[in-house]
């Protein structure tokens, strides 16, 4: 408590302030086209912080990497497009919710949520920094096996219509995952003697060609139901209190869940905002309505991706262990500065310490004005022609592919996802089940064989002597049961009547 | 369509890609155990995926077998396949004639092809549109976007 007078002193002025607004809209901005996302916006920005004092330089790269999360949530909602992967789960609420004219109100939900996400973590960094840390070191391989197991379980609640499709789609995306260099032997798999598949499949043009450019091909060619016709509301709405209160068991989950998972080293927002929606669809109150555009789906994601920004600041700070590449790159701006994170940063450093708490709190703050403020000009692209705003969406996603990493092959890799993308979803297999296993599946596998080199290749010796990776399987068998009990439930309720395609 | 003829078509094709691809994933094991000896090799997992795919395969071929009423609607094929061949010569052009004129000329097609054919909007859409993208892209964001053979920075 004693360095925080000291710690205001040093965020409390004007550069600080500048660094925090155009560091929040640049964030944003960046986090809403999409295939650009947090890691490149922070790069960008990198260059600018070699001439900026500590303070301004910290708060700069802390204001893009909050508000750049919260951006990708922003095109998830009204283009079916997640701008960043962190918020490929936000898609499965908003985009309905969007559709069903309520933009302005899956923006408020989303806005709110992250908010309450990145200053819970904010909360938790402050108070319980290196202890967390230290608890996350007991984490090995079995344990990080156990919760990505979790994790795919979600599997199952984003499957509407066909559990065995949805199933089917995990499988594959897990599969997708292990295309390119194995990281344990090096050896190459998969690639077909292509050169570029090497290298694996790149996550974001294969989530724009499943997501985007099948939404579109859909959407053009498919008769349309009367959501056309429905009134697209403008603007930012935040929902009464009684709705977030009877919402309040998920927010608060996923606001634990975002910030434990951000503090695992190697996990990522992605898998948070996956587990949490896991986790919502297995005991939020709305469950059943989870993947319909139901506001709860959206607390989960969002606060969950956000409250990881403030968890995975735990190891990158207290022990100089970079969980993801955003917070590896964080970490080398504090290094331009010549401030090495690490066991004695807060020792050595306090008051600058303190300093980027306040200041990661302030940003989560001006991240949730500016969106609220940008929104109404945001839900206004929703009000142009479909053929005049799809053609678009199309021409700003071949972009954002290609942006990644500035390979013509990701511009093939969107283009095939969204024609097989669009046949499977013709076929009734979902889209983000795809996407589920392509995120988690390089954590699971890796963790997996790590564990079995423990174990010498026992698999049952997962069960004994690691209580945490017991509770988790535990859990996750629990949930697969449930899970097919209820799919059995409602086999032979489906009438012969004309379906959807999935989506 | 008929939902049981997807699931035909779906869980035979499945089959035989689990098929196709497990013999790939036989080989890597070829001279490859693992780490140094240790673990598993590179195929291990892929295989264990390979195999639960196959049987989830053959239960939605064998769904697709059983037969059912239920019917999905069909997109407009015509429309369908412009819009994918379109959208295929548009991927490929931007590497032949770079970002900004592939954008352009892709715009000005596409938007007539879906009905809209208002030219005091199609004409301002299609170029302002990719224009500013890659002045955005370019010069604010310094990412480098595929040139025409004509200019050099467009």
């Amino acid at each position: 408590m004693e360095h925080l007078l000291p710690a205001l002193d040093l965020v409390l002025n004007l550069n600080v302030g500048l660094a925090i607004l155009v560091g929040t809209a640049f964030g944003i901005v960046m986090g809403a086209l999409p295939g650009l996302g947090t890691v490149l916006a922070i790069t960008i920005a990198l260059p600018f912080t070699f001439s900026m004092a500590p303070a301004p330089s910290i708060a700069l790269v802390l204001a893009i990497y909050c508000s750049s999360v919260y951006g990708g949530s922003i095109s998830a909602i009204l283009i079916n497009t997640p701008g960043t992967p962190q918020s490929a789960a936000t898609v499965l609420d908003g985009y309905p919710m969007a559709l069903r004219g309520d933009a302005d109100k899956a923006l408020g939900w989303a806005t709110i949520a992250s908010l309450i996400g990145g200053l819970f973590s904010t909360a938790v960094l402050v108070m319980a920094a290196p202890r967390l840390a230290q608890f996350a070191l007991s984490f090995g391989p079995i344990e990080t096996f156990a919760l990505i197991a979790l994790a795919l379980t979600c599997i199952a609640g984003v499957s509407r219509g066909s559990m065995i499709n949805g199933l089917l789609a995990g499988i594959l995306g897990l599969f997708l995952a292990t295309v390119g260099t194995d990281t344990m032997t090096g050896f190459v798999r998969f690639d077909f003697g292509v050169f570029d598949l090497a290298a694996g499949i790149e996550l974001v043009p294969l989530l724009i060609g499943l997501f985007a450019l099948t939404e579109v091909f859909a959407r053009l060619t498919m008769p349309q139901d009367q959501t056309g016709d429905l009134e697209k509301r403008i603007g930012f709405s935040v929902a009464p209190l009684k709705e977030w209160l009877l919402r309040w068991k998920t927010l608060v989950k996923s606001c634990v869940i975002g910030t434990l998972v951000g503090i695992l080293p190697g996990t990522g927002a992605s898998t948070a905002a996956f587990i949490s929606y896991s986790e919502a669809k297995r005991s939020g109150r709305y469950r059943d309505k989870l993947g319909t555009g139901e506001p709860e789906g959206l607390v989960a994601s969002e606060a969950s991706n956000n409250a990881v920004t403030g968890g995975a600041l735990v190891p990158t700070l207290a022990l100089g262990i970079p969980g993801d590449p955003s917070t590896a790159v964080m970490m080398s701006a504090l290094i331009i500065q010549g401030i090495q994170p690490g066991v004695r940063l807060f020792a050595d450093n306090p008051e600058l310490m303190y300093g980027s708490f306040i200041v990661l709190a302030a940003c989560n703050i001006v991240m949730a004005v500016m969106g609220a403020a940008a929104a109404p000009a945001l839900t206004r692209i929703l009000r142009m022609p479909e053929p005049v705003l799809l053609p678009l969406v199309l021409v700003l996603s071949i972009v954002g592919a290609y942006g990644v990493r500035g390979n013509p092959f990701d511009l093939l890799t969107a283009l095939v996802a969204g024609i097989v993308g669009f046949f499977l979803r013709l076929c009734g297999v979902p889209m983000a089940p795809i996407v589920i296993g392509m995120v988690l599946g390089p954590t699971f596998e890796e963790n997996l064989r790590q564990g079995l080199i423990l174990t010498d290749g026992s698999f049952l010796a997962f069960f004994s002597g690691h209580p945490i990776a017991v509770v988790l399987l535990g859990v996750t068998f629990v949930v697969v049961v449930l899970a097919l009990v209820g799919e059995a439930r409602r086999r032979g309720e489906a009438s012969a009547t004309t379906a959807p395609i999935a989506g | 369509m008929r939902r049981d003829r997807l699931d035909l078509i779906f869980g035979a094709a499945m089959l035989v890609l689990a098929g196709l691809l497990w013999r790939e994933a036989g080989a890597l094991d070829a001279g490859n155990t693992g780490f140094f000896g240790f673990g598993f090799d590179p195929g291990f997992f892929p295989r264990i995926l390979l195999g639960f795919w196959a049987a989830l395969s053959l239960v939605v071929l064998l769904r697709g077998l059983r037969g059912s009423a239920l019917r999905v609607q069909a997109p407009s094929w015509p429309q369908l396949a412009s819009l994918m061949a379109l959208t295929a010569g548009y991927v490929l052009s931007i590497t032949l004639i770079g970002f900004a004129f592939a954008s352009v000329a892709f715009l000005l097609i596409l938007l007539p092809v879906l009905g809209y054919r208002r030219p005091l909007v199609v004409l301002p859409v299609a170029v302002i549109f990719p224009l500013l993208t890659w002045y955005v892209f370019v010069f604010i964001l310094q990412i480098i976007l595929p040139v025409s053979p004509w200019f050099d920075r467009i």
